[in-house]
């Protein structure tokens, strides 16, 4: 595994899910709640007790007030988006079934889990549930055939994890390079930008490109893993599960902003020599 | 494309080995014949002429087009053993045309020229002018029908010297195997034809139909040789054109990339290969300005080369001549077209053109996604979502990759392999002269 980037802190921003004002942010006459979704490290380990009053937050370099705090309050929406092309086979496919069994019984209640498979096509095997039972099933029920669509797939995932308020996680696992998606990567790098969702990625076997993994990791505030075996998938997936609990929930109204475009974000955390890993920013308005 | 764990193969060159092509180079293991008296003729036949007699009833027994048991006794031969057969036909040819009078001694056999005339099947004007085409072609398609339907994928049962190609497996490469000898044969036997391969339909049809099928089958490595001799034989063809600009737009998908780059079996970019086809489709084009399938094509480089406008032209055209009954052309053209107004900053003519193609195919997916795609870039969730729970719903886990044309896009062709092969079967099958 590739642990080039021990310490990670995401910003997840969100606008409410499905609001039309949420798509046109008018911050000067009407101001929107952005929710950040942030993992704040020291010496490699989660820094925990934090209150509105450890952060800053800078959007386009103006200092922003934080108005809210939670910690592991909110239920969690996790999207596992597994590959099932033709190379998920034989022991893979039985470390990937493990792994995804790992993180449904990791959920807590009133968490829940949704089920997007890929091969060339993209396939909803269980629709965001509390019932994770039906998520279990239809992971057991995979079966692998095909090419490999992760960048359809990826974005498939993060419009799923955009359908519910809740934290959106999306997990995503492949084997191999794209070879069958419509949808450019930049195209999904870009739409990225506008997302709630944080995407982890997993990609298994040798001398790959995870580009565009690295990059959705990175964009969305979650990062990506590198491995050759996937012998220890399942404790990955339970990892990221874990470090994304551990996540604060930042809420703040920006001031003194323009209401589209780019928003560069910068959070710190006062007076601690914190590590802290944000998404870049995001993209408001039209 | 092939169903199952094969579908996920393709190939590329790596090394490729010149063979020696007929009438311009001797071929390995020839002899000069030599005029030799009846007393030195010897009545034993020789291990050579019986691998060669029983080649050419091979060649004469094969039905075209069927996994028959000429074609796997041609199949179990060795490279060693198609050089010396060929080398040996393309001798005795030439002995024949030199009509040389008595008895000419090859590889210590006694020929005549009647002797000759029989073993090679070459009866009447043919006969008189020396002309080989009958057994040169049938041989062609023998081996081309071996080298598609008896030697198996990812093996090698005649050796392998220097001919290599990387497999490559869902984007990734993954070993090496041989290119195929048979293929090389084909070509070879093809070239020996008389009065002049590059005026011949049948050779041409020959290649348009055989690098349709590697091109199927994603084996580039053999579609990279018949491309190139093709090219040579017919510059103009526009069915070529079209195969080999096509050959070049694959070599830049993202899905071969990546493995092109990693094998390093080939230092041009995606770039370099986008900017080959979109002169080879150009070309062909320019020849057959009907052919629709060039059009959506070029259309379809041009705006991978960030030439929207232009692309959106190409495509524009592409859909309004396209017949209805091409639905699937009609598909891509719209398709790509939601893709050209959309980065020229049309988006309602890119939703509609979206959902046309939508409308056509009613069970493809990538549509919607980029349906879906086109609303969330402009903020619009709940149509985002809509349109990608209602891709969603199209799919279950084993969907079949006919249903959305675009995951079949690098290796459908309008006129596929099984039309061109039994367009070029035909007249064998029905005794035609050739």
């Amino acid at each position: 595994m590739n642990a080039r980037v021990p310490v990670i802190m995401a910003l997840l921003l969100s606008c409410p899910p499905l609001s039309a004002a949420a798509q046109n942010p008018t911050f000067s006459s009407k101001v929107e709640a952005i929710r950040v979704d942030v993992l704040v490290t020291e010496r490699g380990k989660p820094v925990l007790g934090l209150g509105p009053g450890d952060f800053e937050i800078f959007d386009n370099g103006v200092g922003q007030q934080v108005d809210l705090v939670s910690f592991d309050r909110q239920p969690l929406n996790v999207i596992l988006t597994l590959d099932m092309s033709d190379s998920v086979i034989g022991e893979r496919l039985a470390n990937l079934r493990v792994a995804g069994r790992g993180v449904l019984d990791g959920l807590k209640t009133g968490d829940r889990a949704a089920l997007v498979t890929f091969s060339h096509a993209v396939s909803l095997g269980a629709d965001l549930t509390v019932d994770l039972a039906r998520v279990r099933i239809a992971l057991e029920q995979t079966r692998p055939s095909g090419y490999t669509s992760v960048v359809d797939a990826s974005f498939a995932g993060m419009m799923i994890g955009e359908s519910d308020a809740g934290r959106a996680l999306v997990i995503v696992f492949s084997d191999g390079l794209d070879t069958s998606s419509w949808l450019a990567p930049e195209a999904v790098l870009e739409i990225a930008k506008r997302s709630d969702a944080v995407v982890y990625a997993v990609s298994a076997g040798a001398d790959q490109d995870g580009g565009f993994l690295r990059d959705l990791g990175e964009q969305t505030g979650g990062r990506l893993f590198e491995i050759e075996s996937t012998s220890k998938l399942s404790a990955i997936f339970v990892q990221v599960l874990e470090e994304f609990r551990r996540r604060y929930v930042l809420s703040y109204s920006p001031t003194g902003v323009s209401a589209d475009g780019w928003h560069q974000l910068t959070v710190r955390v006062k007076g601690r020599n914190a590590t802290v890993k944000a998404r870049r920013g995001y993209l408001a308005g039209k | 494309m092939k169903t199952g764990l094969a579908a996920a193969f393709v190939t590329l060159a790596l090394m490729d080995a010149a063979f020696a092509q007929p009438g311009a180079t001797k071929p390995p293991g020839t002899r000069a014949p030599a005029v030799q008296t009846p007393a030195a003729q010897t009545a034993k036949s020789a291990r050579w002429l019986q691998n060669f007699r029983s080649w050419l009833q091979a060649v004469a027994e094969h039905r075209p087009g069927e996994k028959d048991g000429p074609a796997d006794r041609v199949g179990r031969m060795t490279e060693g053993e198609l050089d010396a057969v060929r080398a040996d036909l393309f001798s005795l040819v030439r002995i024949h045309q030199e009509r040389r009078a008595g008895v000419v001694t090859y590889k210590d056999e006694p020929f005549t020229l009647s002797g000759i005339e029989t073993l090679l099947g070459l009866t009447g004007e043919a006969a008189a002018r020396s002309d080989a085409n009958r057994v040169l072609k049938r041989a062609a398609i023998l081996h081309g029908d071996v080298a598609m339907l008896v030697v198996p994928y990812g093996s090698n049962p005649i050796g392998c010297s220097t001919r290599l190609a990387v497999i490559v497996r869902d984007g990734r490469p993954i070993g090496d195997r041989c290119v195929g000898v048979h293929w090389v044969m084909g070509q070879a036997l093809l070239d020996a034809t008389r009065p002049d391969p590059a005026k011949d339909p049948m050779v041409a049809l020959w290649y348009e139909a055989t690098i349709a099928f590697l091109i199927e089958r994603r084996d580039f490595a053999n579609a990279d040789r018949q491309i190139d001799r093709g090219a040579v034989l017919f510059p103009d063809a526009p069915g070529l054109l079209f195969e080999h600009g096509y050959y070049h737009e694959i070599l830049a998908s993202r899905g071969l990339q990546s493995a092109v780059q990693a094998s390093k079996t080939d230092d041009r970019s995606a770039s370099a290969h986008l900017k080959e086809a979109e002169g080879l489709f150009r070309r062909a084009l320019a020849s057959n300005p009907d052919f629709i399938e060039a059009r959506v094509h070029h259309g379809a480089v041009l705006g991978a080369l960030r030439r929207h406008g232009e692309a959106a032209d190409e495509l524009r055209k592409a859909a309004a001549a396209a017949a209805a009954e091409d639905v699937v052309l009609r598909y891509y053209a719209e398709l790509f077209l939601g893709d050209e107004e959309q980065a020229l900053g049309g988006n309602d003519s890119a939703r509609a053109h979206y959902s046309e193609a939508s409308t056509l195919l009613p069970s493809a997916q990538s549509p919607w996604i980029a349906l879906s795609a086109l609303a969330r870039r402009g903020g619009n969730r709940v149509e985002a979502l809509s349109a990608i729970r209602r891709a969603l719903d199209l799919h279950s886990s084993q969907q079949d990759r006919r249903e959305d044309p675009w995951w079949e896009y690098y290796s459908w062709l309008n006129q596929n392999s099984v039309t061109r092969l039994r367009d070029l079967y035909r007249p064998f099958v029905e005794g035609v002269p050739q």
